[in-house]
């Protein structure tokens, strides 16, 4: 049973297992939609970094990202594709498991 | 990593809150709410019976028109600050039992109508307990436990008919108010401080 968690961890989404990924995934998973600015201001990261992980989420279709007006100010909006909360909620199953000691 | 996950979600959920604005309009359309309905109650056979169809209207509009001021206000004065964002609506899994315990309670009030101010201050700290468990503020739970003792009081001073609810959702509309320009005072402050740094 130990050995098949151990695989399952291993099996980890790398997209995901990534601290400042995952707490963009974590942000988005519980809101609507945000923008660049808030996001950046939840997760700590610096803007280049924070767009280089955007883009890397976006590129596997966990997130969309639009460019739109609220009021008068343009903002890039980014908001969890039906995939990214697929792939988050196995991320956090996965993780449970483990805590648990629950194989297949 | 779960922790940090858990922090995260709860932080962003929390977001919507932290500014007071959801308090304040909320807060004062309760208010408002309560103040014509003990008018109208003052005013009992003076008024037009047409009247008591333009409150439920004012009512409906104000539970539709809540969310759009919100949205309005923190265009305005929130999310140049904090960036914008927009937390989803609640539901999923406690959605039906959360229905089931007001229903249930609204049926208590038709059955016993004694216990109005009671089964009222229930409803009231329910739906805010609901969201306290939500967004993780600890101001939402005490909150709800002003609504049900705003109820008790009611009840024990022997206000038990209509005048109950009206009056029960003036005090809980007032203090919500007056909480959320509190904090939204609060989060002035802190945004005017971190641009000054």
């Amino acid at each position: 049973m130990r050995d098949n968690l151990y695989s399952k961890l291993s099996s980890l989404d790398r997209t995901i297992n990534e601290p400042a990924r995952l707490s963009i995934m974590a942000a988005l998973y519980d809101l609507k939609e945000a923008d660049f600015v808030f996001l950046q201001r939840l997760t700590g990261l610096t803007r280049g970094n924070l767009s280089a992980h955007i883009y890397k989420l976006a590129d596997k279709g966990y997130i969309a990202v639009e460019k739109r007006f609220v009021g008068k100010k343009p903002v890039t909006v980014c908001r969890l594709t039906p995939e990214g909360e697929r792939a988050f909620r196995e991320y956090v199953r996965v993780l449970e498991d483990l805590v648990k000691g629950k194989g297949d | 990593m779960k922790d940090r996950i858990n922090g995260i979600r709860k932080e962003a959920r929390a977001s919507w809150w932290e500014d007071g604005i959801t308090e304040i309009v909320a807060g004062l359309g309760v208010l408002v709410i309560g103040s014509i309905g003990i008018s109208g109650y003052a005013l009992e056979g003076r008024v037009p019976p047409w009247s008591y169809a333009v409150f439920i209207l004012l009512m409906v509009a104000l539970a539709f028109g809540i969310r759009w001021v919100v949205l309005w206000a923190k265009e305005r004065w929130v999310w140049p600050h904090t960036g914008y964002s927009v937390v989803k609506g609640r539901g999923g899994k406690y959605l039906i039992p959360f229905y089931l315990i007001v229903f249930a309670l609204l049926a208590l009030a038709f059955l016993f109508p004694s216990y109005t101010p009671i089964v009222g201050g229930t409803i009231g700290a329910v739906i805010l307990v609901s969201l306290a468990l939500y967004n993780g503020l600890r101001r939402f739970y005490a909150l709800a436990l002003l609504s049900f003792a705003f109820g008790i009081l009611l009840y024990s001073v022997g206000i038990r008919d209509d005048r109950a609810t009206f009056l029960l959702l003036i005090g809980v509309g007032s203090v919500m108010f007056f909480l959320g320009v509190l904090r939204f005072a609060r989060f002035k402050r802190e945004v005017s401080s971190v641009h000054e740094g």
